[in-house]
């Protein structure tokens, strides 16, 4: 079978549970917001259109243009980024603004779209002067500095989440490429430094920590939310309760459909439906892997590095939220997750994996 | 997987596998903490959810409503429209302005609801507004989006239908106290309960109360009700049935209104008390909202005393209506003959004192019979001296004077018929023959109910034989429908009574008799004036009119119709209303004709 087929299959299959899903943890906030259940799972149905045509549009751009017009499009997004942080311009839900209103009423996040283009314009940038990566000033620290900025903006906003990611994939891929590993001492620092100033010094972010080793201190407040979703993926059990039995995703659990629907799958399908979830995100990260391994030119191959650690880590940080591992930060689930901008988002990531698969192996080199 | 070429590949260059390496193990990691979750502790979970899910609600149940002895419904239940909210999710202050301002409310405790909030928990929500009207529930519901955290709740509250009417005999309910708590706890009483405070509503608690019932319902996070799962529900409580006429009741309301005084109209055989006035009264339904601290002073400083029941729990000297009781005391002891004649000049000298006759001309040669009709002070005077007060005390008690009758109303109060014993223990001094005279003429230190004297009034009318009052008809579900008459004959011989009934009727029936004013041949009724003096009055005040309103005498009647056949007993005090003939006897009669006609037009039930 072609990875272009496979790859394609896994994500349908994951899309297709990911309608199922969302009708069913979303059905109360529908009613709510529009007096209809399946208002979301509508809704959801069209971001999976937004998603083929992003995997479409992105899959026939050669990738030479693709990186060549990285850069412009990076500025643009990180003006984007920028803008949002005066107050009036973007749109905010739950204090974060996060989102332009596009014509049509489309939400468009920019963030989830800066760590795709960003990957791109460092799998471009990080190939062409890999000579000067060994220069600590010239390599490391100049990416560092560019990513500090993006992320800023988008922690800013706030969205701690899409900015952790971007700072994850950056190291992954600098890591990939030819800097030294001495250089990473300084992440060490900076590390700490962000630690202590945007999370141990920001109330909220650290009680939420706190909550998430110890959410029983606090089970109205910090602690509710990993509570609840405990609840829901605990009283799953093996089979869990039912397709659409659940009742935690009756406004006991925050974010059933969004960034925990994780929870509300295991509520529902139970030990049995998350493992088959879970197999199913493997296959496509083993995909991915395999494509990785037949990649010649290097500038796509840190480009799939790149997209591979965006994808793998945040379907890992989403399950390691869910389940009480990390702190909630709010990420959505790749394919999984209701939102239009993280799915044409994901889109354009499945979009570059099928170019890199066509430029790379052709339509004959394309199975394994 | 194929093998990877050798080549210059960042892979194999940087050994990203250990990355690869990571995401597994963090996989695996994963599924472990699943398995731990889902499988190893699932149950737990499932409890929890189980618990998250539902809620118990407490279903009020209905208190038990209150009929008169007509089927007229005299208490119900109406639902009331409290407002609540969230301190959690809105600040108490404004939410108070907001709505205050919405309904045009006033808000002079805004503080005390604030400080109520300070020591509950902040997701539990606070009542903010009692029984709002209908109106303001629509601005609240209309302006619902702009107030977060405030909600509308309903629970029944009592409704008096007729407003003042019976307000004392029905009584009202307050919110429990902490020492009312403390009895009632094992009763399933909680903080914030609501019980009868006086009245019906205070004695009729066990059967008016019923017993709340619950549900256990669905909810989201939110609290709103999903769907109910299991439902018990509440037994509404005992429905009463009173002996009360409310439309007799309101008749006497009005004669009475500008007045102070007590007004009960009983049975004559069943003992049953078919209207029971106070005046002034109050609205029960005041109480309904929660009385704030100004109104409740306003309520217990007024000086007409308005939530007082005269009937029972005020007693006054019974001035002449004392004197059949001296009379039979005389017949029964022997120490007159019905015939013998005493003379009244007008006034009896008793050692150095001169005791006066209310016609400062006397009576004359006066037997027992004319004494009685004409109200002759000397002649019972001279009774007093031969009986002794120990006597009259004796023959006073037994027709239930100085102790209570035992209505079903709280605060009865004994009233006091003295005699030598009871001076020397309460006062500390012997008794004087002086003293005597006065209690034969029921003054001095004799104090009577309105309901001692006319259950009195009724053993008289019923030859001998003693009624308890009573004001419950039946109680929904007990045994017997019907509450048992209680009664005792009296050791009085029956001529004793009939040489007291034939007077008493001559006091209406002839001219010369203190109320022959209201004298009417189709309704005749047979009873006794009474002045009950105040203070008093020092020789030479003589225009007794001119006094101040407060120094008046109280003015009583008590009789009963018709005189040959007694069927009901009426007994009125006008506090400060001068003469017994003037101001109480004519409302006796406007009384007992209300009563006969009515029975008259509509059927008169079983009685």
């Amino acid at each position: 079978m072609y990875y272009a087929n496979k790859i394609l299959l896994y994500c349908f299959l994951l899309l297709a549970l990911s309608l199922v899903m969302v009708f069913s943890a979303s059905g109360v906030y529908g009613i709510d917001l529009a007096g209809r259940a399946d208002i979301f799972a509508i809704r959801q149905f069209f971001y999976i259109i937004g998603f083929v045509c992003a995997v479409f549009f992105t899959s026939r751009a050669p990738l030479k243009l693709m990186y060549r017009f990285s850069k412009p499009v990076m500025l643009l997004l990180i003006l984007l980024l920028g803008a949002l942080l005066i107050p009036g311009v973007g749109t905010c839900y739950n204090k974060a603004c996060r989102w332009y209103i596009l014509p049509g009423g489309l939400h468009f996040q920019p963030a989830e779209f800066a760590k795709v283009f960003w990957t791109v314009y460092l799998a471009d940038a990080l190939v062409r002067r890999r000579e000067k990566l060994s220069n600590f000033r010239q390599g490391i620290l100049f990416y560092t500095v560019i990513m500090s900025i993006i992320a800023a903006c988008i922690l800013m906003e706030p969205d701690f989440g899409n900015a952790v990611l971007l700072a994850f994939v950056t190291v992954v891929m600098l890591m990939a490429s030819n800097v030294p590993w001495r250089h990473f001492f300084v992440y060490l620092l900076v590390g700490i430094l962000v630690f202590y100033f945007f999370v141990y010094k920001v109330d909220y972010r650290w009680n939420r920590i706190i909550a998430t080793y110890n959410p029983w201190e606090s089970p109205q407040k910090e602690g509710y939310q990993i509570i609840q979703s405990w609840i829901a993926i605990g009283s799953g059990g093996i089979l869990g309760q039912g397709l659409g039995n659940g009742f935690q995703k009756l406004r006991f659990l925050p974010e059933p459909f969004t960034d925990f629907i994780f929870s509300i799958t295991a509520h529902e399908l139970g030990f049995i439906g998350l493992v088959a979830i879970l197999v199913l995100y493997g296959l496509l990260f083993y995909t991915f892997f395999q494509v990785i391994g037949h990649i010649r030119d290097l500038r796509n191959e840190l480009l799939a590095i790149g997209l591979f650690a965006l994808l793998v880590v945040q379907v890992l940080s989403n399950c390691a939220v869910v389940v009480g591992i990390l702190p909630t930060k709010g990420l959505p689930l790749p394919f999984m997750s209701y939102g239009g901008s993280h799915l044409v988002a994901s889109g354009v990531i499945i979009g570059l994996w099928l170019r890199i698969i066509r430029e790379e192996m052709g339509e004959e080199g394309a199975h394994d | 997987m194929r093998k990877i070429d050798t080549r210059n590949s960042f892979l194999v260059n940087r050994n990203i596998y250990a990355l690869i390496l990571f995401f597994v193990l963090v996989l695996i990691v994963y599924i472990l903490r699943l398995y731990y979750l889902q499988i190893i502790n699932g149950e737990f979970f499932r409890e929890q959810s189980e618990h998250n899910r539902t809620r118990i609600e407490d279903i009020p149940a209905p208190r038990g409503l209150i009929y008169d002895h007509n089927g007229r419904l005299l208490v119900e239940n109406r639902p009331a429209y409290n407002v609540f909210a969230v301190p959690e999710e809105v600040e108490l202050e404004r939410a108070v302005k907001a709505i205050a301002n919405l309904c045009h409310l006033s808000v002079d405790d805004t503080a005390r609801i604030i400080k109520k909030s300070k020591n509950r928990p902040r997701f539990k929500p606070i009542k903010i507004f009692s029984d709002v009207s209908r109106d303001c529930i629509a601005k609240i519901e209309a302006n619902k989006f702009k107030m977060q955290g405030v909600f509308i709740g309903i629970e029944p509250v009592r409704f008096y239908c007729y407003g003042k009417s019976a307000s004392h005999l029905l009584g009202y309910l307050g919110e429990i106290t902490d020492k009312e708590l403390m009895d009632l706890r094992p009763k399933g009483y909680e903080t914030g309960d609501w019980v009868g405070k006086s009245g019906l509503e205070k004695i009729l608690e066990p059967y008016l109360r019923g017993h709340n019932g619950s549900r256990i319902v669905e909810v989201d996070a939110l609290g709103r009700r999903l769907k109910i799962l299991d439902e018990k529900y509440p037994v509404p409580g005992h429905a009463v049935w009173l002996t009360i006429d409310i439309d007799l009741q309101a008749f006497i309301e009005t004669l009475m209104e500008n007045v102070s005084g007590a007004s009960v109209v009983m049975d004559v055989r069943t003992g049953a008390i078919r209207a029971m006035v106070s005046s002034p009264g109050f609205d029960p339904n005041i109480f309904v909202k929660g009385l704030t601290e100004e109104e409740w002073r306003n309520l217990n400083s007024d000086p007409g005393h308005p939530l007082l029941n005269r009937v029972l729990q005020s007693a006054y000297p019974p001035g002449s209506t004392f004197k059949p009781f001296v009379a039979v005391a005389a017949l029964e002891e022997e120490v007159i003959h019905p015939d013998k004649k005493l003379f009244c000049p007008g006034f009896f000298k008793l050692g150095r004192r001169s005791y006066r006759c209310w016609k400062r001309e006397g009576h004359g040669h006066i037997a027992l019979h004319r004494a009685i009709v004409e109200s002759c002070d000397v002649y019972f005077y001279q009774l007093g001296l031969r009986l002794g007060v120990d006597k009259i005390a004796q023959y006073a008690r037994l027709f239930g004077f100085g102790k209570k009758t035992g209505i079903e109303l709280p605060g009865e109060r004994r009233g006091l018929i003295p005699s030598k014993e009871w001076k020397l223990n309460y006062l500390g001094q012997p008794w004087h023959k002086g003293e005597t005279l006065s209690v034969a003429i029921g003054q001095g230190y004799v104090l009577v109910t309105p309901l001692q004297m006319v259950v009195a009034y009724g053993a008289i009318a019923n030859n001998g034989w003693y009624v308890k009052p009573n004001i419950i008809e039946k109680i929904e579900g007990t045994k017997g429908t019907e509450i048992d008459v209680e009664r005792h004959k009296l050791p009085v011989k029956r001529k004793t009574l009939q040489i007291i009934k034939a007077a008493l009727e001559d006091v209406v029936r002839d001219k010369h008799g203190t109320a022959h004013k209201i004298w009417d041949e189709d309704i005749p009724i047979a009873g006794k004036t009474g002045t009950a003096q105040v203070v008093r009055l020092r020789e030479g005040i003589k225009k007794r009119k001119r006094l101040p309103e407060h120094l008046r005498d109280h003015a009583w009647f008590v009789g009963y119709a018709p005189a040959s056949d007694p069927e009901i007993v009426i007994a009125v005090i006008i506090e400060h209303g001068g003469h017994g003939s003037s101001a109480a006897a004519p409302i006796v009669k406007k009384i007992a004709e209300y009563y006969f006609k009515k029975g008259s037009r509509s059927n008169r039930n079983d009685r």
